[in-house]
């Protein structure tokens, strides 16, 4: 494996170097808020952030995506497809949360059966470089527990780790390695890898945030009408907070929008707390109530992801810990799962 | 509060009207609380004598997302509010800041913070705060070109997620079905396109024309902070300014909308009368 | 109240950047035939000078 050693001031420089040949995501700083956005040659990224306020799944999975447009004709409908129009991008200082989480999406959307190309074609022509977290940013953050690492590189193709003086930049794959050029040209010594082994054993320990989330799942299992399920949602407000926060959460609506004789078929977010989320046409609803949906995500995140894919859908960055506005605190519904 | 509606509609439902019982419910109700009750009391959600109102007088509470950004963006992990200041430990060290410094922009003016209505009164009535000073960020917006409000309401719309948090809290926000979750017609897309999120804001906005009580709920609850108060803070003062009237601030008073003052009422806004 | 409502639409429409005068709200009667060309007329004219609107509209695609 390539790896690199840069001067911590020339990081900012790297990502907009980068900029001028591609697109590039950073995080940037908008009033009281840091989100990933594009920035061009003159952007200022802030890397001095500790996470993001939205999970940057949108830059493979938007909010709103045009699927494909159709046009009516005197001969019949026209269409025109949308995907495949990806262009070669850079996704710079994700944490490795947040990284992770592009690993569990692959599972979804790149599967052997079913393969989202909208989706695939921005993940295919995106480099993720992330930045570990060398001291964890909140006392929410619970990675550790859900099989990430503050200090993990898994679903990156780059890892930036702050070793003091300098960052240690490890090319994890020839995706990442294509971009080595950026990075300068002085090669990282035994010492920076024994420094960052360091590092990564500290910040693991310094998680202090544990969830039993692997011990639930058997709990799950048989536990569908446990009356425990009573006993969450009480406070839930219905809003979509926790699902848009989080950066595994990919329930998606479809819906045409037409002015004229032109349409749009579009994909845009959707959320399994709100309560038209399962609502049929007859006007029966499965989930009728708050608890059901609460379930639902509970169960989504912990048991079904699991059995699906063999992976729990949560990869501990807190953010629906932290910006749920009634704190309903998800470590501690699985905390009370396991003790079912 | 939605509780309340909900729970008095589910009491009632699929019973006869001439087997209804009352379920009565109580409330621990601060003043914007209170003015939200007198709301739904007058839009007939429920019968006065349904509800057991237990007032309490309010210092005001704290804007957890200014306390943040005070702190320097900083994550607590430990509070506690002693006197006058709020001890904190965060990741950047412990903290210390003055309670009023962060209190809601809503509290700071708020005219009401003691209960309107009550059944049951605790505790000996709050202070007054700045009632006198709740325009002055409309009235310096007013003042602003069309150009410019134009540029803050986009701005401020753009970071809109459309997760309807703001929606979900509001206590005057009851509808069965809100407009933007109609399909037959469809009034607003429901995608992230600038336009869809300026018209469902904008008509939430225009809904509480004489129903916003200025608790601070949709503020608080936006996960991005959009500035929903510069917008209702209008509503209430033309209100006030027009028909006499803010919301919920007595059991007498009709909803503005629901009434028209052929001697007071201005013709101003008419063209060509 | 219709007219209370438009009084405060119209202000508020305002207050939020879009043009005061695109708001336009008047009474005519059934019987008033005369009246409604010239409210029409004079509204027709007032819109054209403000230009397009662009302020909330919808593009697709």
């Amino acid at each position: 494996m390539e790896k690199r050693l840069i001067k911590k001031d020339t990081l900012a420089g790297i990502a907009k170097k980068m900029a001028g040949d591609m697109m590039v995501w950073a995080p940037v700083k908008k009033e009281d808020n840091v989100l990933f956005e594009t920035i061009g040659k003159d952007g200022e990224p802030f890397f001095a952030y500790l996470n993001s306020k939205n999970a940057p799944k949108n830059v493979f999975f938007p909010h709103t995506e045009t699927l494909m447009k159709f046009t009516r004709t005197p001969k019949g409908m026209a269409f025109s497809s949308e995907a495949n129009k990806a262009n070669q991008s850079v996704l710079f200082g994700v944490r490795p949360c947040d990284a992770h989480s592009f690993a569990l999406l692959d599972k979804l959307f790149d599967q052997e059966k079913y393969q989202d190309a909208y989706y695939v074609a921005k993940r295919q022509n995106t480099t993720v470089i992330a930045m570990a977290c060398v001291k964890p940013p909140y006392a929410s953050c619970f990675c550790t527990s859900v099989d990430g690492e503050p200090v993990g590189s898994e679903g990156a193709d780059i890892l930036l780790t702050d070793i003091g003086g300098d960052y240690l930049a490890e090319f994890i794959t020839s995706k990442g390695e294509k971009l080595a050029q950026y990075f300068g040209d002085a090669k990282a010594d035994a010492a920076a890898d024994a420094k960052k082994a360091e590092i990564a054993a500290k910040a693991k320990e310094a998680i202090q945030s544990r969830i039993p989330a692997h011990e639930v799942k058997p709990i799950l299992d048989v536990n569908f009408d446990n009356p425990f399920w009573n006993t969450i949602h009480g406070k839930c407000l219905a809003c979509g907070t926790c699902t848009y926060m989080c950066p595994t959460c990919h329930c998606f609506d479809i819906s045409d929008e037409v002015k004229g004789a032109d349409g749009i078929r579009l994909r845009s977010w959707d959320s399994c707390m709100f309560p038209l989320f399962t609502k049929e046409t007859s006007g029966h609803n499965p989930r009728p109530s708050q608890k059901e949906r609460w379930r639902q995500r509970a169960m989504h995140k912990f048991k079904y992801y699991v059995d699906n894919f063999n992976a729990i859908a949560c990869v501990g960055c807190g953010r629906c810990v932290m910006s749920c506005p009634v704190n309903i605190d998800i470590r501690k519904v699985v905390e009370d799962i396991s003790k079912l | 509060m939605h509780d309340l509606i909900t729970a008095h509609k589910n009491s009632q439902k699929r019973v006869k009207p001439e087997d209804r019982k009352k379920k009565v419910i109580g409330v621990v109700a601060r003043g914007c609380t209170t003015r939200s009750l007198i709301i739904h009391l007058q839009e007939r959600q429920y019968e006065r004598d349904e509800v057991c109102i237990i007032g309490v007088p309010c210092d005001g509470y704290v804007d957890g997302k200014g306390l943040k950004v005070k702190i320097g963006g900083a994550d607590i992990v430990e509070g506690s509010i002693d006197g006058g200041q709020i001890k904190m430990k965060t990741s950047d060290g412990d903290k210390t800041v003055a309670l009023k410094d962060v209190l809601a922009d809503s509290c700071l003016t708020c005219r009401f913070n003691n209960p309107i209505i009550s059944d049951i009164m605790i505790g000996s009535p709050a202070p007054a705060m700045n009632p006198d000073a709740e325009y002055n960020d409309v009235k310096e917006f007013e003042a602003k070109t069309m150009e410019e409000r134009w540029a803050y309401f986009t701005k401020e719309m753009e970071k809109c997620m459309r997760c309807n948090a703001c929606r979900q809290a509001c206590p005057s926000c009851y509808c069965p079905t809100c407009f933007v979750e109609q399909s037959q017609p469809q009034w607003v897309g429901i995608g992230e396109d600038k336009s869809d999120t300026q018209v469902f804001q904008f008509m939430r906005l225009y809904h509480m024309v004489g129903r916003c009580v200025d608790c601070g709920s949709c503020v608080s609850v936006c996960p991005m902070g959009v500035d929903l108060r510069k917008f209702l803070k209008k509503i209430d003062k033309d209100c006030w300014e027009m028909f006499g009237n803010r919301a919920g601030s007595g059991m007498e008073d009709m909803p503005p909308l629901g009434k028209y003052d052929e001697h007071h009422d201005k013709q101003d806004f008419i063209y060509n009368p | 109240m219709a007219r209370r409502k438009f009084a405060t639409l119209k202000s508020f429409l305002n207050y939020i950047g879009v043009e005061g005068d695109r708001t336009i709200f008047t009474w005519v009667s059934a019987s008033e035939g005369d009246r409604w060309a010239q409210v029409i007329k004079g509204a027709t004219e007032k819109i054209k000078a403000l230009g397009p609107a662009n302020k909330m509209v919808k593009t697709i695609g």
